[in-house]
């Protein structure tokens, strides 16, 4: 039995969390340098501003309503996540973050001691009294079935933010209700096809030929449909591991440099290989793109090189070289560059092996070296970096509505009126 | 807040995770504005400035907003 445990609009609800003058108010964050808007409270959706929507798009909605608006706030969010977290591990036997504000339990047995619906009302209770957050509890046999569960509770609010779904009749009424896209691992293009096939809801596809669906679309499928059957296929231990990691940002300042360019890729393809080396992944695949900006009226271009390396690795010197070959087959002069990033693709576990062919063996005391690299730049002795970033950023990001970072820096803690 | 000890530009440690009760020194939401109060549950439910110039604020439960409890103040004197 799985227990997934989501926070409703987390980067708006923290915002507001040390911000009582905006209680019941709309809020929005927006992406680093401000330029499209990634989340927003239930406040700010009911005025139709859209998720992903650029920024300047939404200002008159924004001036009309009065809708506060944040440059998003990393150290913030991080730190809640990790109260968050460290919450719901007091409270289960196994849990797995499968992102900032998602995480997945193991609560087989549980219902020996109290029910599943009571374990998942004290859970969020519990949630909510320590950090001031409201979260979503969907409870089911199956991952897929608990992430439906999840978003019915998110949903209803009848369902007072907590649904058991270990029922069965219960899953098939809630299944019939559901669009298709709405089953996780589904995506649009997926969905599209389903539907041509006359399926199109979630019970649908429940109630759909396994060998049909196997053949047509692989055994990914399969498993979903079995795991909406109620059987377990998909562990928690074998999520995917991320598939690519990307960097991108769109710059404070339009580049039309080179060289500054290089730095800002560099900058993103350590960032992107610290990233990797989190994940305990090594990588083959590197790719670079770059844009102008496509609202901006004046010459267009866009563009991406991908470089496929020898050997799997995470060395940062390996992939910041690759990086810089990419980037210098696709620069042209006369642009003004808004967008830059990097993709790290093809992952596997371990480093690449060497062949006699190979033209660039591996680094000797790579892990050694990126380890302390890592050490340096994660327990705040300092930064470290490659000269190739240079020192002075000119283009670095644009946080012009930047909140304070409350629970990380004794200089901007909150304060409190004695009255 | 004289009479709890608490002065201004005081460090206050805040537990989020205790529940309030009767008696004990809050950080409190009050239109819109974080602010410290003792809380009282009886007779009626309010919020007690600790300066007895002040009058106590008496709130609806459902509108009482307690961001967390304080339980200790650091005071410096540099």
């Amino acid at each position: 039995m799985y227990l997934l445990c989501d926070v409703n609009s987390m980067y708006a609800s923290v915002e507001q969390l040390f911000r009582p003058d905006l209680k019941g108010k709309p809020v929005l964050v927006l992406s680093n340098n401000d330029g499209a808007i990634v989340a927003l409270n239930k406040e700010a959706k009911k005025l139709g501003i859209k998720r992903f929507a650029p920024y300047f798009q939404a200002k008159d909605i924004i001036r009309r309503h009065q809708v506060t608006c944040f440059s998003s706030n990393y150290a913030l969010y991080g730190d809640m996540s990790a109260r968050i977290m460290s919450t719901l591990e007091e409270m289960a036997p196994e849990l797995t973050i499968y992102s900032i504000d998602e995480a997945f339990m193991k609560v087989t047995g549980i219902d020996s001691c109290e029910s599943y619906l009571a374990f998942g009302q004290r859970v969020r209770a519990t949630v909510r009294q320590r950090t001031g957050l409201t979260c979503g509890i969907g409870i089911a046999q199956t991952l897929t079935l608990a992430k439906l569960a999840n978003h019915a509770a998110k949903t209803w609010p009848a369902t007072g933010g907590v649904v058991d779904l270990s029922n069965r009749d219960r899953q098939r009424k809630l299944m019939a209700l559901l669009p298709v896209n709405e089953t996780w691992g589904i995506g649009r293009k997926l969905s599209e096809k389903l539907n041509a096939m006359g399926i199109k809801t979630v019970l649908q596809l429940a109630d759909a030929n396994l060998n049909l669906m196997k053949k047509t679309f692989g055994v990914v499928v399969e498993r979903t449909i079995r795991e909406l059957n109620g059987t377990s296929c998909i562990s928690i231990e074998a999520l995917p591991a991320k598939q690519q990691i990307i960097c991108s940002r769109s710059f404070g300042e339009r580049i039309t440099q080179l060289q500054d360019m290089r730095q800002a890729v560099c900058q993103y393809a350590e960032r992107a290989a610290e990233k990797l080396r989190q994940e305990r992944q090594y990588c083959k695949h590197v790719s670079v793109f770059l844009r102008t900006s496509p609202y901006a009226n004046e010459p267009q271009y866009g563009n991406n090189a991908n470089q496929t390396l020898m050997l799997a690795t995470q060395d940062t010197r390996d992939i910041v070289a690759a990086a810089m070959k990419a980037l210098d087959s696709i620069w042209q002069e006369g642009y003004r560059f808004q967008k830059a990033g990097i993709v790290l693709n093809d992952f596997c576990d371990k480093p690449g092996q060497i062949d006699m062919f190979d033209e660039s063996p591996p680094r000797p005391n790579s892990e050694a070296l990126m380890g302390i690299l890592d050490h340096i730049n994660t327990t705040g002795m300092g930064k470290v970096w490659f000269a190739g970033q240079g020192i002075d950023k000119g283009w670095k990001m644009k946080r012009e509505m930047l909140s304070p970072s409350y629970t990380t820096r004794w200089g901007e803690l909150p304060t409190a009126i004695i009255g | 807040m004289i009479e709890s000890g608490i002065l201004s530009g005081d460090l206050l440690i805040v537990d989020k995770a205790e529940k309030a009760s009767h008696g004990d020194i809050v950080i409190a939401a009050v239109e819109g504005e974080f602010t410290v109060k003792r809380l009282c549950t009886h007779p009626v439910l309010c919020l007690q400035p600790m300066n007895p110039a002040y009058s106590p604020i008496f709130v609806n439960p459902d509108d009482l907003d307690i961001f967390g409890v304080v339980i200790h103040a650091i005071h410096s004197f540099k």
